[in-house]
C-alpha cells in the first residue's frame, strides 16, 4: 500500500470515535452555557453599540443648530464692514467748518483746502478720510490715532508724528480775529554805548508788539 | 427534530436549535480538535470557538445534506486549531527537503482499535502531527497544507515521512508489547 493512497478503513474507524479515549466525556451543557454567554454577550454588546450610536445622534442633532447659531454669530462679526468714515465723522468736521472762513488772509493756502461743499461731502461717504491729516493741528490728529482702527485710518495718522506746523484755515476763526502773536517773536531793544550815555542811541527795537498775519 | 429544520430554526436565531445542533455535533468536533491540539481545555475553548463563528456565519451556509454540514463544521474547527497553533507557534517547522517515502503498515492500524490509532496519533509531535492529519485524514495534498501551515511543498512531505517513521516505531513498540503480552 502506498503513502498516497492510504486504507480508508482505520481513518473512518477513527472517525466514528465519539469521544476521547481514556477520558471522560465533556459536559455539553457546561460547554453550552458558556457558548450561549457569549453569544449573548456579543448580542448584548452590538445592542450597546447600536445604543450609544443613536444617542451620539441625537446629540449631534441636538447641538447642531446650536452650533450653527454659533457658527453664524461668529461669520457676523467677521464680516463686519470696516468703519467707514463719512465726512460728518471725521475729525475735520468737528471743526467749525460750517462757517466758511474768511478767505482773505487764506489766499496763499487756499489750495491746501478742499473747495467742495459741505452738503457734497456728507452725502457721499468714503472709506478713506479725505482730509489730510497733515493738515489737521496735533489735537485733531491725536484724535483720529485714537479712533483709528482700520489700516486705512493708521496710515495716515502715523504720518501726523511729523513735527510740522500746520495751522488749518478754520482755526482761524473770523477774519477779525486773525492776527497771532507768536511766542518766538518776543520783544527786544538793542542799544549801543555812545556819548551820551549807555545804550543811549537805540539801533533795533522789537518791542512794538509786531503783530503778524497768519502764515504757515 | 432533523437537521435541516434545526439549521432552518437556528438561522432564525432559536437558541433551543442551536443547542440541539451543539449536542449533536460537539463530542465529534471536539475529537477533531483534540487530533490537532493535545491539552482538553485548549481543545474545549477551540471547539467552542468553532461554534460559535458556525452559528454566526450560519445564515451563510445553504443546507445541502448532512455530510455536507459535518464537513464545514469540521473545517471551521481545523483552521480553529491551526490558527491557535499559528499563534502559540507550536511548530516550527524547518525547511527540509522531501524525505524518502516511508509505507506505512496499514494492516497494521487497521487491526488497531480507533482509541489506539487515535492515541498514536496524538503522541505525535505537532508539526508530524498536524501534517499527518491533513494529509492522510483530511485528505489535502502537499500544495494546500504547504500553504496553510506556509511552508514549502517538500517541507510538507517531509514532515509526513517522518510522522510515518515514528508512527512505524511506535506501532513497532505496541505490536511488540501486544505479543508479550499475548505470550504471557
Amino acid at each position: 500500500m502506498s503513502n498516497e493512497a492510504p486504507n480508508k478503513t482505520w481513518i473512518s474507524r477513527l472517525e466514528e470515535l465519539d469521544h476521547v479515549p481514556g477520558e471522560a466525556a465533556p459536559n455539553k451543557a457546561a460547554a453550552w452555557d458558556r457558548l450561549h454567554a457569549r453569544m449573548q454577550h456579543n448580542k448584548s454588546r452590538r445592542k450597546a453599540a447600536w445604543y450609544w450610536s443613536a444617542a451620539a445622534c441625537l446629540l449631534a442633532a441636538g447641538l447642531l443648530p446650536l452650533w450653527l447659531r454659533h457658527t453664524k454669530h461668529t461669520v457676523e462679526i467677521r464680516t463686519l464692514p470696516a468703519v467707514v468714515y463719512r465726512h460728518s465723522d471725521t475729525p475735520a468736521t468737528l471743526l467749525p467748518l460750517k462757517k466758511p472762513a474768511p478767505v482773505e488772509p487764506v489766499q496763499e493756502n487756499a489750495g491746501l483746502v478742499s473747495t467742495a461743499k459741505p452738503d457734497m461731502l456728507s452725502a457721499h461717504p468714503v472709506v478713506v478720510p479725505p482730509v489730510n491729516p497733515i493738515h489737521l493741528p496735533p489735537a485733531a490728529a491725536q484724535d483720529m490715532v485714537r479712533t483709528a482702527d482700520t489700516m486705512l485710518a493708521a496710515a495716515p495718522a502715523a504720518k501726523a508724528a511729523k513735527k510740522m506746523r500746520v495751522v488749518h484755515i478754520n482755526e482761524l476763526g473770523a477774519a477779525g480775529n486773525t492776527d497771532i502773536v507768536y511766542p518766538e517773536y518776543k520783544p527786544f531793544t538793542i542799544r549801543i554805548n555812545g556819548p551820551t550815555g549807555l545804550g543811549s542811541p537805540t539801533i533795533a527795537n522789537n518791542t512794538l508788539n509786531i503783530r503778524l498775519s497768519q502764515k504757515n | 427534530m432533523d437537521i435541516p429544520a434545526l439549521i432552518k430554526e437556528a438561522k432564525q436565531g432559536s437558541s433551543a436549535a442551536q443547542k440541539c445542533i451543539f449536542d449533536q455535533l460537539a463530542d465529534k468536533m471536539l475529537l477533531v480538535c483534540r487530533r490537532y491540539v493535545r491539552n482538553q481545555e485548549d481543545a474545549e475553548e477551540l471547539m467552542l470557538d468553532g461554534f460559535y463563528k458556525f452559528f454566526k456565519g450560519l445564515q451563510a451556509f445553504n443546507y445541502q445534506g448532512d455530510a455536507a454540514l459535518y464537513a464545514w463544521l469540521k473545517r471551521i474547527m481545523i483552521n480553529e486549531c491551526l490558527m491557535f497553533l499559528r499563534k502559540k507557534q507550536a511548530f516550527v517547522v524547518v525547511s527540509e527537503t522531501a524525505a524518502a517515502a516511508i509505507p506505512l503498515e496499514e494492516e497494521v492500524l487497521n487491526n488497531l482499535s480507533a482509541a489506539d490509532i487515535f492515541n498514536l496519533v496524538v503522541q505525535l509531535p505537532t508539526g508530524y502531527r498536524t501534517v499527518f492529519n491533513l494529509h492522510v485524514i483530511e485528505g489535502m495534498p502537499h500544495t494546500e497544507i504547504a500553504a496553510l501551515l506556509g511552508i514549502s511543498e517538500g517541507t510538507s512531505k517531509s514532515q509526513l515521512s517522518k510522522a510515518r517513521s515514528l508512527l512505524q516505531k511506535m506501532l513497532l513498540q505496541k505490536n511488540i508489547t501486544y505479543v508479550k503480552r499475548s505470550t504471557q
